[in-house]
């Protein structure tokens, strides 16, 4: 596949970038797990990381059982979201688009609200007779809604162009999202007030047993983007184009608006519709590597989207205060003014648009 | 006598006016009664109400003129006929005066525990009503009420009381919630008494739940430990705890338990991260009102990570959610409200057993 002629503009050596990019990772990983609310000695952390005897209980239990997991699952959450959002710009040629362009968050947000809003209050006894309860239902409703979604929109997809599928995509979270206002509408305060806390979004509630199922999920979603490099260097060319190249557009149309949606109503489901990683992490990596192709873009997107999530979700937890900020608040906070600063260098987003 | 005389002169320096109902805990109202009527000032209606003070003016019916009465005074014809309750915590005093006959409109139908209410939908002599931004002032009109019982946020998205007022209807915003000692939310059944003329029966009511408490409490600072105890569940990864100034930091505090969070000035909820409960709350000997668990089992499947509590280890989980009806309505919100000594005696037999073993949970049960 012959690179876009813009894309060389000035060579940036992607290797020592993904070096630095993979030092940063490491290192806010490793701060993501030694710093919280609780204050906890770097000791009491090796010590509880490593399993020796002697620690403190409740610190290891901390350390392993609450840190441990919600990093790696911002780790997972950001990587996903920011190669969806990839994914989505490339197939609809959009700078704009983002994971959820095609309303699996609104999708997503309709079944929780109708275990918290609807569910709920007609009584507890429905989840009592399941072996399931609180964030488990909560993810059981929420990927639901995000498949539903999903199906409707991909049935779309087999019989119109790309960008009547972005309007029916809007038009689906619209349809969906006046619903949820309606029955937001018609509940009490507190219990709107627990939908509000799951639409903040939050790396704290997937345990080391619900994330076998995540991680399992996304990794495989990931790995299955690699074969797409190729194909989705020619769609940046435009479809028509793609086509002459030999490219199979409507099966590689269709297989890249499932995986994206995949990963982003997985992510969703789990941690709550967090908004901004996936839209602005790819512009960060067009913008350090210089360059249009997937091959180089897919790597970098998984990298960046979990930096700028531990990085994020270490703000929002607000180390050695008591208190916590709501994630989604602060994703755009701390993410906004690095993409203003990116974009206003750059200048000139088309060339990174065929 | 002497702490009575000490009440009345401390209710009425509040008011700067006199009072003709006495008062033993409450401070967001008072009673006065003339020949012609009864006033009732009502105050603090919110957090943010400031010094302002709505007076309401009972006229009896068979009145043809109205007596003269402070400028923006609302009134209201008693006895009531047609009670609407725009929430489920004024059923506790419709249950103790036994006012259901008037009853004709309630909102949050499915919240409410009370049977008898909800006899009177299913018989339709009641209407639910919609509350909140739902309501609809053309049904409220439809359902003729004489008084309409509210209580305010201050937040324009919620509070229905400016709208019903300007269709005229007869609204009475209550401060009940606002008060800071339970036996002040319970001593709200005067004010509501007074629509009905039933002042007598409310403090009969009212002193016996009162003695109790107070009995209750000198019990209570008897007990030789005080148990550590923390409260709540986290929803969304985020725990709120209620703050030391809260209603549950102080309803610990008289039951002779040791809150973790007393030290935080607080009044509502403090957003907490699970860590910093888990490393302060990880050895407590109990923990109280799990969200809306019933079963340990079943806690335990929400998070896993809640088995790293010594208190669930130990079985010492316990949660108000003895008296939840079909509905959902919880009656710790209704009875709990107007019958705070059972709470306390609850509270009590959860944290000094000893000193209470005849007594039977009323609101209470132990996660199994």
């Amino acid at each position: 596949m012959r690179e876009t002629k813009h894309a060389t503009v000035s060579k940036r050596n992607p290797a020592s970038l993904f070096a630095l990019l993979g030092c940063a990772l490491l290192a806010i990983f490793v701060a993501n797990v030694c710093l919280g609310s609780a204050v906890i000695p770097l000791g009491d952390v090796w010590r509880a990381l490593i399993g020796s005897d002697g620690g403190n209980l409740i610190m290891e239990k901390i350390v392993v059982d609450i840190r441990l997991p919600r990093a790696t699952t911002a780790l997972f959450a950001g990587a996903a979201l920011s190669v969806s959002g990839l994914l989505m710009q490339t197939i609809f040629r959009n700078p704009l688009a983002d994971p959820f362009v095609l309303g699996v968050n609104s999708g997503a947000s309709l079944g929780v609200a109708i275990v918290l809003l609807v569910l709920a209050p007609g009584g507890v006894a429905l989840t009592q007779n399941l072996a399931f309860s609180g964030h488990v239902l909560v993810v059981f409703a929420s990927s639901a809604g995000a498949a539903a979604v999903l199906l409707v929109v991909m049935l779309f997809a087999q019989r119109v162009d790309v960008m009547s599928l972005l309007i029916l995509g809007l038009m689906m979270s619209y349809a969906v999202g006046s619903v949820v206002s309606i029955l937001m509408f018609y509940s009490m305060a507190e219990r709107v007030q627990s939908f509000f806390s799951w639409s903040y979004g939050s790396f704290a509630n997937v345990t080391w047993t619900q994330m076998k199922i995540f991680a399992s999920c996304l990794l495989s979603g990931m790995a299955s983007v690699f074969f797409l490099s190729k194909p989705l260097d020619a769609m940046l060319l435009g479809e028509g184009f793609a086509a002459s190249l030999g490219t199979r557009v409507k099966s590689t149309r269709v297989l890249t608006l499932g995986l994206a949606s995949l990963l982003a109503g997985t992510v969703t489901g789990f941690c709550g519709p967090i908004g901004f990683l996936g839209i602005a992490a790819p512009h960060l990596c067009r913008y350090l590597f210089r360059t249009s192709e997937h091959r180089i873009l897919i790597p970098a997107s998984l990298m960046a989207g979990s930096i700028i999530a531990l990085a994020a979700d270490l703000a929002a937890k607000g180390p050695g205060f008591d208190g916590s900020l709501p994630l989604n608040a602060v994703t755009a906070l701390i993410g906004s003014p690095v993409i203003i600063v990116a974009l206003l260098r750059q200048r000139n987003l088309k060339k990174a648009f065929g | 006598m002497f702490r009575l005389f000490i009440l009345v002169l401390v209710s009425s320096a509040c008011f700067a006016l006199r009072a003709d109902v006495e008062l033993r805990y409450a401070n967001n109202f008072a009673i006065e009664i003339f020949p012609t009527h009864k006033q009732l000032t009502v105050r603090n209606t919110w957090v943010g109400a400031g010094d302002s003070e709505q007076v309401y003016a009972l006229v009896p019916r068979s009145a043809d003129k109205l007596p003269t009465l402070p400028d923006g005074a609302i009134v209201i014809r008693t006895p009531v006929e047609r009670l609407a309750i725009m929430a489920t915590v004024f059923l506790g005093p419709i249950r103790d005066l036994d006012l259901y006959d008037s009853l004709v409109g309630i909102a949050y139908l499915d919240w409410a525990n009370d049977e008898r209410a909800h006899q009177r939908v299913a018989k339709g002599l009641a209407k639910p009503i919609q509350s909140g931004a739902a309501m609809d002032v053309e049904s409220m009109l439809m359902m003729r009420p004489d008084l309409i019982l509210t209580s305010t946020t201050g937040n324009p998205n919620f509070d229905t009381n400016p709208q019903m007022l300007r269709a005229g209807l007869p609204v009475v915003v209550t401060a009940g919630y606002m008060e800071d000692h339970p036996l002040g939310r319970t001593e709200w059944i005067k004010f509501i008494a007074a629509f009905y003329d039933k002042e007598e029966e409310a403090k009969a009511v009212f002193d016996r739940v009162a003695d109790r408490y107070e009995e209750l409490t000198a019990l209570a600072a008897t007990a030789k430990t005080r148990p550590t105890v923390f409260s709540n569940a986290p929803y969304g990864g985020v725990w709120h705890v209620p703050g030391g100034d809260s209603y549950t930091a102080k309803a610990f505090a008289s039951a002779g338990a040791k809150y973790l969070w007393a030290d935080n000035d607080s009044r509502g909820g403090v957003p907490t991260d699970f860590e910093v409960i888990l490393q302060r709350a990880g050895d407590a000997d109990y923990w109280l009102h799990p969200s809306h668990y019933e079963s340990l089992a079943e806690l335990i499947s929400a998070d896993e990570r809640f088995i790293n509590f010594e208190a669930v280890q130990e079985g010492r989980v316990f949660n108000n959610t003895l008296r939840v009806n079909d509905h959902g309505g919880n009656d710790i919100y209704e009875r709990g409200v107007s019958r705070p000594d059972e709470v306390l005696a609850d509270l009590i037999k959860i944290f000094h057993p000893e000193l209470l073993p005849q007594h039977q949970f009323v609101f209470y049960e132990q996660l199994k």
